[in-house]
C-alpha cells in the first residue's frame, strides 16, 4: 500500500489526524479534508487511489458523500466510516461498487484490515487495477 | 385525531422525467404525512426538483396553513435556504430576525412559523422538507428539527438511489425502487388507485393486515376494518383511506384499533391522503403507525444520537491505543503494553454497553 494517495474526509479533527497518522506510518500519502464540499473538490482533481470518508459531515449537513463521490471519482475504492447504526446507511453503501462500510469505533488494525480487503477486492474486480495506482 | 381536512392537498408540476410523477408523489406524500404526525404540524410540504438544484419546481403539501402553500410555491426566491443565508435549517425565528426577510414575511406571514430542512442524498440537495403550524406551540423545538431531519434524510437517501440516476435502468424499475424503499420503513403503507384497487403495500402493511388488522392472513387491506377508540367499527366508506379516495380528504393521526378490538390490540394511528397528479385524482395512500411506536420514536431518536456521540470519542481512544500498541511492539515496554491492552479492553466493553443501550 506504500505510495498510495488517500483522501481522508472526516469532520472530527482528532479522528481525522489519527487516521492520517496511521496511514502515513504505512507509507501512504494522505490528503485531509473536513467537509463533503472539500472532499468533492479534491476528488474532482483526481489522483486518489483510496477515499476514506465519514458519512455525515456538517458542511453541507448530512452529506452522504459516497453516492456522489462515486459519480465524481468513478472506480476509486471508498471506505465509509460511521458511528451511526442506521440500516439505510449500510444499505446505501452496499449498493455502491468498490465501497466498504466500517463502523466506529474501530481500532488501527481494523482500519488497516478494511483498507487491505477493500483494495484487494477492487483490484481483483478491475483487471487493469483501476483506481489503485 | 390530529387533523381531518378536505381539499387540502396541493400538487403541481409533478412530471419528473427522472423519477416519474407517481412514485415521487407517493414518496413525498408519505414523508409529509409522517412529518405532520411526528412534529404535530398542521402543515407539511416538500419542494424538490429532479436536477437537485433550484428552482424547486415540484411541490406537494398536506395541510392548511393559510397562504403558506401558495407562498412556498410562488416565492420570488424559491430556494428556502437562500432566505436564511448560510443557516442550513430554516427556522421561523431566524427569518424574523433577518431584515431582508421583513417584506417577505409581511407578504407571507405564515412563513414566520416555518421549519424547513434540506433534503440531501449524497452531495446532492434535492430540495426541502417544510413543516409549519406547530400544534400547541408557536415554534418548533430541537426535537422537531431532529425528527424533520430524519424524515428528510430518508427522502434524500431514497431519491439518491433512484435507479435511473445510477444505472439508467428502464422505467419499470422505478416502481420496484419505490417498493424497496417503502419496504425498509416500519410504518404500514398502502397505496390504492382511484378505483380503490390496491397498487402497493409495503412489508409492514402486509404484517399489519395479516397479523393485526384482519383475522384473515394476507387479506386485501381494503377489507381491513378498524374501530374507533371506543371499539365501534368504522362504517364502510368512512375509514381514512376510503375518505381519501372517494372524497379527496386527508386525515392525520386518526386513533383507531384493529377490527375485533381486544385489550391486547395496540392502538394505531392512521393517516391518509389523496394522490393528485397534474391536478387529476390518482388514488390515495394510507400510513399506519402503532401509537406507542410514534411516542417512542422521539425517545429512540435521542438514544441514537447519544450512541453516535459516545462512539466518536470512543473511536479516538481505540485508534490512539491501537497506534500506541503498534509503537510499543518495538519499544519492548511490557508495562506500557499491559496498560494499553487494558485500555483497549475497556474501550471494547464500553462499546458493547453503548450497543446494548442503543439496541434496547
Amino acid at each position: 500500500m506504500g505510495g498510495l494517495r488517500v483522501l481522508v474526509a472526516e469532520d472530527d479533527p482528532v479522528i481525522r489526524s489519527l487516521i492520517a497518522e496511521l496511514l502515513v506510518s504505512e507509507g501512504m500519502q494522505v490528503v485531509e479534508v473536513g467537509s463533503g464540499d472539500e472532499a468533492l473538490g479534491c476528488l474532482a482533481q483526481g489522483g486518489f487511489g483510496l477515499v476514506i470518508t465519514d458519512v455525515v459531515m456538517p458542511i453541507p449537513y448530512g452529506v452522504h458523500l459516497a453516492a456522489m463521490a462515486r459519480t465524481v471519482g468513478e472506480g476509486v475504492p471508498m471506505l465509509v466510516i460511521t458511528a451511526h447504526r442506521d440500516r439505510w446507511i449500510s444499505d446505501a453503501v452496499h449498493k455502491l461498487e468498490h465501497t466498504r462500510l466500517l463502523l466506529k469505533p474501530f481500532s488501527a488494525d481494523d482500519l488497516l484490515r478494511s483498507v487491505r480487503t477493500l483494495l484487494t477486492a477492487s483490484s481483483e474486480s478491475s483487471p487493469a487495477g483501476a483506481g489503485v495506482p | 385525531m390530529i387533523d381531518h381536512g378536505s381539499d387540502d392537498l396541493q400538487a403541481k408540476s409533478w412530471g419528473s422525467a427522472e423519477l416519474g410523477a407517481y412514485p415521487l408523489a407517493i414518496l413525498s406524500s408519505v414523508i409529509c404525512l409522517e412529518a405532520r404526525v411526528l412534529t404535530r404540524a398542521g402543515f407539511a410540504a416538500i419542494q424538490t426538483s429532479e436536477a437537485g438544484t433550484p428552482p424547486w419546481d415540484h411541490f406537494l403539501s398536506i395541510g392548511s396553513a393559510g397562504t403558506l402553500a401558495e407562498s412556498l410555491s410562488c416565492l420570488d426566491s424559491p430556494d428556502l435556504g437562500a432566505l436564511a443565508g448560510d443557516d442550513e435549517i430554516v427556522r421561523g425565528r431566524v427569518l424574523r430576525a433577518l431584515p431582508r426577510c421583513a417584506s417577505l414575511l409581511n407578504r407571507h406571514p405564515a412563513l414566520a412559523g416555518v421549519l424547513a430542512v434540506p433534503i440531501r442524498g449524497g452531495a446532492e440537495r434535492f430540495g426541502w422538507l417544510c413543516v409549519a403550524q406547530k400544534g400547541g406551540s408557536s415554534e418548533f423545538g430541537e426535537q422537531d428539527e431532529r425528527l424533520t431531519q430524519m424524515l428528510a434524510a430518508r427522502a434524500g437517501v431514497a431519491l439518491a438511489s433512484v435507479p435511473s440516476r445510477a444505472s439508467r435502468r428502464p422505467n419499470q424499475d422505478r416502481e420496484r425502487w419505490l417498493k424497496s424503499v417503502l419496504d425498509q420503513w416500519r410504518e404500514g403503507i398502502v397505496v390504492v388507485d382511484e378505483n380503490n384497487g390496491v397498487v402497493l403495500q409495503n412489508l409492514a402493511a402486509q404484517a399489519f393486515s395479516s397479523c393485526t388488522l384482519s383475522t384473515k392472513p394476507s387479506a386485501d387491506p381494503r377489507s381491513c376494518r378498524i374501530s374507533d377508540r371506543s371499539g365501534t367499527p368504522i362504517p364502510i366508506g368512512e375509514s381514512p383511506l376510503e375518505r381519501a379516495v372517494s372524497r379527496h380528504e386527508s386525515t392525520i393521526g386518526f386513533e383507531c384499533f384493529a377490527r375485533g378490538f381486544s385489550p391486547d390490540a395496540p392502538p394505531l394511528l392512521q393517516s391518509a391522503a389523496p394522490i393528485t397528479i397534474d391536478s387529476q385524482p390518482a388514488g390515495a395512500l394510507s400510513v399506519l403507525q402503532e401509537m406507542g411506536q410514534v411516542e417512542q420514536q422521539s425517545c429512540e431518536e435521542r438514544v441514537l444520537v447519544l450512541g453516535h456521540d459516545l462512539r466518536q470519542p470512543l473511536n479516538v481512544i481505540t485508534l490512539a491505543v491501537g497506534m500506541a500498541l503498534r509503537s510499543s511492539q518495538s519499544s519492548n515496554s511490557g508495562e506500557h503494553r499491559r496498560a494499553l491492552d487494558r485500555i483497549a479492553t475497556a474501550a471494547g466493553r464500553l462499546n458493547s454497553l453503548i450497543d446494548r443501550l442503543v439496541e434496547r
